[in-house]
């Protein structure tokens, strides 16, 4: 956590904001059997605004969304507050399946008799954690209909059978979606009203050249801003629709940086981090010609690394 | 991105085009493409993307545009690019380290390529230009320069400046190096085309080789895309006059269009009834032949019959050859549209209720678990992966698509391939009106297991919209296939034209022209009475900007509108995940 918040002071994050959080997690610690559910992120987000504004959604006891293309940074931005707040997460990915039993709990039977069995939106709101509620834009609308009292004023989880629970007061709610992802739903205007909602913008080359030298300190400049535009070119390019967001891998591109580092060539560390995860010939052909007009075909360790 | 029709390997030359220029909205005047090879040009490629970087899009049109006609345009080309590798290398080199081991390797495959080219290439190659083409990558290498003569080493070093010119100043410097070394005075020399007139035996062999005019008629006529004069667009000559139908020709007619479509899918007497029923009011006096293509057995063909089928299956062997030599493009947009369409289902369908051993409790069999020791009493969902309707791709089949047959058929196979791979039934059909009959051929029945038969497509004769509507409806009763919910798409100009006219009515006391605003306001009440009946009709419009109030008139805002035919499948995907969105929300 000193980590992050140095991290965010060298951002240049409002002092005001950083210091309320601090003082927030200071009155509000963790018991220690969820202490390992407090996230330690390998990576953090960059973007000062997103930031501050993300920061004083949470401070105000709001639930956050947050909107953006694939790699936009949703998921370790998420993560990070739950860091810098010094709060428990319950991960919770959405699927087309999920119903409001998966979320809230379901009754099960055992020993001969009808037993709830928890869900982890009941288990986040009675903790007081952070519920992490991904791509929340794949799940069905009626599903979602059961989180309406436990985001909105009313906060409390009304399970029929088993009574109203309310929710701690740390409980916050932070959703991620991305748009235009294919086949994804419409988030009906109900469940949107019960969010601050921020748009992530897409990483900008100078934040993502920052965040590949804190990653690979060694890594040369000339390699670094390489690198960086290799990976704004797929991005363009999938924005252009000319391929699919599978090779928008931001976690690739360092896997294949690491690669490098061992001594494997870069073509080919390129191939292993993003190109062989596109099962489409003629796409990874696209994605080799990207790769080819930033990376010379012999490149070698000792002119991207320094010693 | 309004990427035109582009093969695998020109779209992705394109591609490295758009990759260059770090923007994918605009079409780039040229592609390097090794056509010997059939490979994209890598290098070149990205110079030219480069160009469009630092020059933009209107200054190369404008630049390029100047001697575009003139008799040595491809020689200005040449040197314009020799001009432009030099200045957007020199820009751009220190911001991407590979360009130089790039431009090492081209000088190389150059040199190399020498060695591949016969005599005639040889002689095809403008000297000035290969001779400082062979100066440039020879200086590229390190190596001597060929020998050149005075001349030609100050254009060559007037083509390899020290100051780079700006976007500005590009096309003036370039003009001003042109007008001094007498290769271009700023005036276009062209060499006019030579016209001829002929007909008959002469005509038919000419259509083979030079650009033709195309006449809609009402004789079946099967054509290659490439003889549609490119020229033309959607103005086609119309020779209505001579294309009236008279009563005593309805046998003949009815074996001209079997021995062209194939046989009749309903017997005499059904499509006699069918014909009753359907052809009224605006399409009185016209007839109706719905097919599969099959051939009718036993009857003679007269030597005009036998020249069609073998131009029909040529065509057939054009739209399979272009299929399969863009596979892997078209490979790639099967498995995009498929993934987008199946995602779509999987978000929207509805769940069935099952038992389970977990989940919501079902009070009703809670008594099966003490007493029969059955732990099910819980409800659980299970997708329920059942198609709840049917798709119809209805192709507009008439001469206008003539110079896109091929690309209509590939678009066709890709619907389909990505419909079945999600099983959704699909039926692909294409319609047009030949001699007062509309024919409705069933290329992919909703029952066939490969979608090979989307190859048959061919396009010509007239289109009356209206009647094709109608015959779909009765298609769908006649073969509704395994849901009853339909959505049709219709790809269309939406500028229904007929050589059949609408018969005399009080409101129009001499019969008018199926065409215009009567074709426009008859297939808007047809489209209209399909939907009041529950189908849903929804079109892919590609036609010119003056259409687009008959597509919204036909079709209110259940259409979308395509620039290119190869948005065709993606469009028409579009609307299945409409449909599908609307079936279960």
């Amino acid at each position: 956590m000193t980590d992050l918040t140095d991290f965010l002071t060298r951002e240049g994050v409002s002092a005001e904001l950083l210091q309320e959080v601090q003082a927030y997690s200071a009155t509000h610690p963790v018991c220690d059997e969820l202490k390992s559910r407090v996230p330690v992120s390998p990576y953090f987000y960059y973007g000062k605004k997103v930031w501050e504004e993300a920061l004083a959604v949470l401070l105000c006891g709001k639930n956050l969304l947050l909107i953006g293309e694939k790699s936009t940074g949703k998921n370790v931005l998420a993560e990070n507050l739950a860091t810098v707040f010094g709060r428990p997460i319950w991960d919770i990915s959405f699927h087309v399946n999920m119903d409001a039993a998966s979320l809230i709990g379901t009754d099960t039977y055992r020993d001969g008799q009808v037993q709830f069995r928890p869900g982890p939106v009941y288990q986040c709101a009675q903790n007081g954690g952070f519920g992490i509620l991904d791509e929340i834009n794949m799940a069905r609308n009626e599903a979602l209909a059961v989180l309406h009292s436990v985001l909105d004023f009313r906060h409390v989880i009304d399970i029929p059978g088993y009574g109203r629970i309310p929710l701690s007061e740390d409980t916050r709610f932070i959703a991620t979606m991305n748009y235009n992802y294919a086949g994804t739903r419409e988030l009906n205007e109900a469940l949107v009203s019960r969010f601050a909602v921020i748009r992530m913008p897409s990483i900008e080359t100078e934040n993502l050249q920052r965040l590949l030298q804190d990653q690979i300190p060694n890594l040369t400049n000339k390699y670094t801003q390489q690198f960086a535009l290799l990976f704004l070119d797929l991005q363009k390019k999938y924005e252009a629709g000319e391929l699919t967001s599978k090779a928008l891998d931001l976690r690739g591109l360092l896997d294949a940086i690491h690669l490098i580092q061992k001594g494997i060539p870069a073509r080919e560390a390129l191939d292993l981090g993003i190109t062989n995860k596109i099962f489409d010939n003629y796409e990874a052909g696209l994605i080799r010609d990207l790769i080819a007009a930033r990376i010379p075909a012999k490149l070698k360790a000792s002119e991207v690394f320094h010693a | 991105m309004s990427a035109s029709a582009y093969t695998a390997i020109e779209r992705r030359a394109a591609n490295q085009v758009w990759n260059a220029a770090g923007r994918y909205d605009f079409e780039p005047l040229f592609l390097a493409i090794h056509t010997s090879e059939h490979r994209p040009d890598f290098y070149m490629n990205l110079i030219i993307g480069l160009s469009y970087k630092y020059y933009g899009e209107k200054t190369l049109t404008e630049l390029f545009d100047k001697w575009n006609g003139d008799i040595h345009q491809e020689m200005l080309d040449d040197l314009s690019w020799l001009y432009l590798e030099h200045a957007v290398f020199t820009l751009e080199q220190s911001l991407r380290p590979v360009l130089a081991e790039l431009r090492t390797a081209y000088a190389r495959d150059f040199f190399a390529g020498e060695y591949k080219l016969s005599r005639q290439e040889w002689m095809n190659k403008n000297h000035l230009v290969y001779d400082l083409q062979s100066a440039r990558w020879d200086s590229v290498l390190g190596r001597k320069l060929p020998f050149l003569t005075p001349t030609e080493h100050r254009l060559l070093q007037a083509l390899t400046p020290a100051h780079i010119a700006s976007e500005k100043h590009l096309e003036e410097t370039l003009l001003e190096i042109f007008r001094n070394f007498l290769l271009f005075d700023g005036k276009k020399q062209i060499k006019k085309p030579l016209k001829l007139h002929f007909t008959g035996a002469f005509a038919r062999l000419l259509t083979r080789i030079k650009p033709v005019e195309l006449v809609k008629t009402d004789r079946v006529s099967v054509m290659r895309s490439s003889q549609a004069d490119s020229d033309q667009g959607d103005g086609f000559l119309q020779a209505k006059s001579n294309s009236h139908i008279i009563a005593s020709k309805k046998d003949t007619d009815r074996l001209y269009i079997e021995s062209c479509f194939g046989q009749s899918l309903y017997s005499p007497q059904v499509r006699s009834k069918a014909e009753k029923e359907l052809c009224t009011g605006n399409h009185s006096g016209c007839h109706i032949w719905i097919t599969n293509g099959t051939a009718s057995s036993g009857r003679k063909l007269s030597a005009e019959n036998r020249y069609l089928i073998q131009q029909a299956e040529l065509q057939q062997e054009r739209n399979k050859t272009y299929y399969y030599k863009n596979q892997a493009l078209h490979k790639m947009l099967i498995s995009h549209l498929s993934e987008q369409i199946r995602n779509c289902m999987l978000v929207h369908q509805q769940p069935d209720v099952l038992p389970g051993r977990n989940g919501k409790l079902d009070p009703t069999r809670v008594w099966r678990a003490s007493c029969l020791n059955d732990t099910r009493i819980f409800h659980s969902s299970q997708d329920d992966n059942q198609a709840s309707f049917t798709t119809d791709l209805l192709l507009d089949a008439s001469a206008s698509r003539l110079q896109y047959q091929e690309q209509i058929a590939a678009q066709g196979m890709i619907l389909a391939e990505s419909l079945r791979s999600c099983a959704i039934p699909v039926r692909i059909s294409e319609f047009c009106s030949v001699r007062g009959y509309t024919v409705l051929r069933i290329l992919k029945s909703f029952e066939a297991q490969t979608c090979d038969s989307v190859f048959q497509y061919f396009a010509t004769g007239w289109n009356r919209d209206g009647l094709a509507m109608r015959l779909m409806d009765n298609m769908l009763h006649f073969a509704p296939g395994p849901a009853d919910r339909h959505l049709i798409i219709l790809l269309t100009d939406a500028a229904p034209n007929d050589s059949f006219k609408i018969h005399a009515s009080s409101d129009a006391p001499f019969g008018q022209d199926y065409g215009e605003k009567a074709g426009v306001l008859d297939t808007a009440t047809e489209v209209h009475a399909l939907q009041q009946r529950g189908i849903h009709v929804s079109a892919v419009f590609m036609g010119t900007d003056a259409a687009v109030s008959n597509a919204d008139k036909i079709y209110g805002k259940n259409y979308t509108r395509i620039r290119n035919v190869s948005q065709l499948a993606e469009a028409a995907g579009y609307l299945i995940q409409k449909e599908i969105q609307s079936l279960n929300d």
